[in-house]
């Protein structure tokens, strides 16, 4: 799903809300899960609202995909959200998955 | 004998320290320079001040709340006009030095209100103001630099040392953390690998390209030294120059290489003033008045 529709405040430093409500409480594991899960029922609120004629959702699952830096590929210009198909399978990881109730 | 002598003599250096009168101009210089990067960081800010403080945004349950447990409601949507045209005269208020106290507690009980009604958004900055605008609160202030006419421009130097420590401390604590707790010391590319993360600006991009590793290992040990020497370059008057020339830099490549954070950089580097003599001050505040706020800024007796 596009971020901007869910979180529109810019990256300050290197972090954004999502990235804050995904990974803060890292070391309460309980409370970080439970922040987590409120943060899915958000997200399926909103996207119904969003798309008033789609199916609701029925789960979701928060996915982090990780990129290298590497000498032979050096970017010229500034960060850029990848798009989640563009990983190697290997470089993805789920956060969570959350089952939505109906 | 000599040993009370010596006990007498450095107790009153160190309440000297602390409690000598000073004037007032480096506090009032300080907090117009902090009031205008409030401004720039808020203004930034307020542009996703509905998500940030109305039920748009996503909000943690009091229950889950995961720094302060203090739990604030949110705004209705129509009210954020209001709150925000409170918010900014404030801190209009505390540039220009009117009614400052107010002004001051205004500032501070927004900033609380923000910080508390979304953590997410939350950042060092709003922690850092939060405690210097506690601070200068409580503190003497001079009418410098202000709207308001008043005496007198004498004031007890310890909210100046309070600041000063807590820039030096702030600085080398993050060079220690560096020592401490990151790769810094063993990993070359630490600051070279950083510099592809999702604050890269546009800027970053072309020196990542233009720039070899090496000198960004270079950079990367510069980086260091600076923040664990802060504390000898800005306690010795005859190294401050290389401090402000050497910290400088290093906060204006920050702000240019990392998106946003020129507003972190900002507040850092109002407190530059600080360390300023206040002969500079006076001379700079007496160029500026060549300009057009002359009258709104005339320079009471001292």
């Amino acid at each position: 799903m596009p971020e901007r529709d869910y979180f529109q405040m810019e990256t300050f430093g290197y972090r954004t809300r999502l990235f804050e409500a995904l990974f803060l409480a890292k070391s309460q594991e309980t409370k970080g899960l439970a922040i987590q899960k409120e943060l899915a029922g958000w997200i399926a609120k909103r996207y119904t609202r969003l798309h008033p004629g789609q199916p609701k959702p029925r789960a979701v699952r928060f996915v982090a995909g990780l990129r290298r830096a590497n000498l032979e590929n050096v970017p010229s210009k500034r960060w850029q959200t990848t798009p989640l198909e563009s990983f190697a399978k290997e470089d993805l990881y789920i956060i969570s998955t959350h089952r939505i109730a109906p | 004998m000599n040993d009370r002598l010596f006990k007498n003599k450095l107790m009153g250096r160190f309440i000297g320290f602390w409690f000598e009168t000073t004037d007032t101009i480096r506090l009032d210089t300080f907090r117009m320079c902090l009031g205008i990067s409030i401004l720039l960081y808020m203004g930034f800010r307020w542009q996703y001040a509905d998500e940030w403080l109305t039920r748009e945004g996503f909000h943690i349950s009091a229950q889950n709340l995961p720094f302060l447990s203090m739990k604030v409601p949110l705004l209705p949507l129509l009210f954020l006009p209001i709150f925000g045209a409170f918010f900014f005269a404030s801190i209009l208020a505390l540039i220009v030095g009117w009614q400052t106290r107010w002004a001051i507690w205004s500032v501070w009980g927004c900033l609380l209100y923000v910080t508390c009604a979304d953590q997410l958004a939350a950042f060092s900055p709003n922690k850092i103001l939060l405690a210097v605008l506690f601070i200068l609160g409580f503190a003497p202030f001079g009418t410098y630099w202000s709207v308001s006419k008043g005496q007198p421009q004498r004031q007890p130097v310890w909210p100046v040392r309070v600041f000063q420590i807590t820039m030096i401390v702030h600085f080398f604590m993050a060079g220690w953390a560096k020592v401490v707790f990151g790769e810094w010391m063993t990993n070359p590319l630490v600051l070279w690998t950083q510099m592809h993360g999702t604050y890269r600006t546009h800027f970053a991009g072309f020196l990542l390209n233009l720039l070899s590793p090496k000198v960004w290992t270079f950079m990367q040990i510069n980086a260091l030294l600076v923040e664990l020497l802060s504390p000898f370059l800005f306690i010795s008057k005859k190294l401050r120059w290389l401090g402000f020339l050497w910290m400088g830099s290093l906060l204006i490549m920050i702000a240019l290489t990392m998106k946003h954070l020129i507003y972190f950089m900002l507040i850092i580097a109002s407190f530059f003033v600080l360390f300023v003599e206040e002969d500079a001050l006076h001379r700079f505040r007496k160029s500026i008045n060549v300009f057009s706020v002359k009258r709104a800024f005339e320079k009471p007796e001292r």
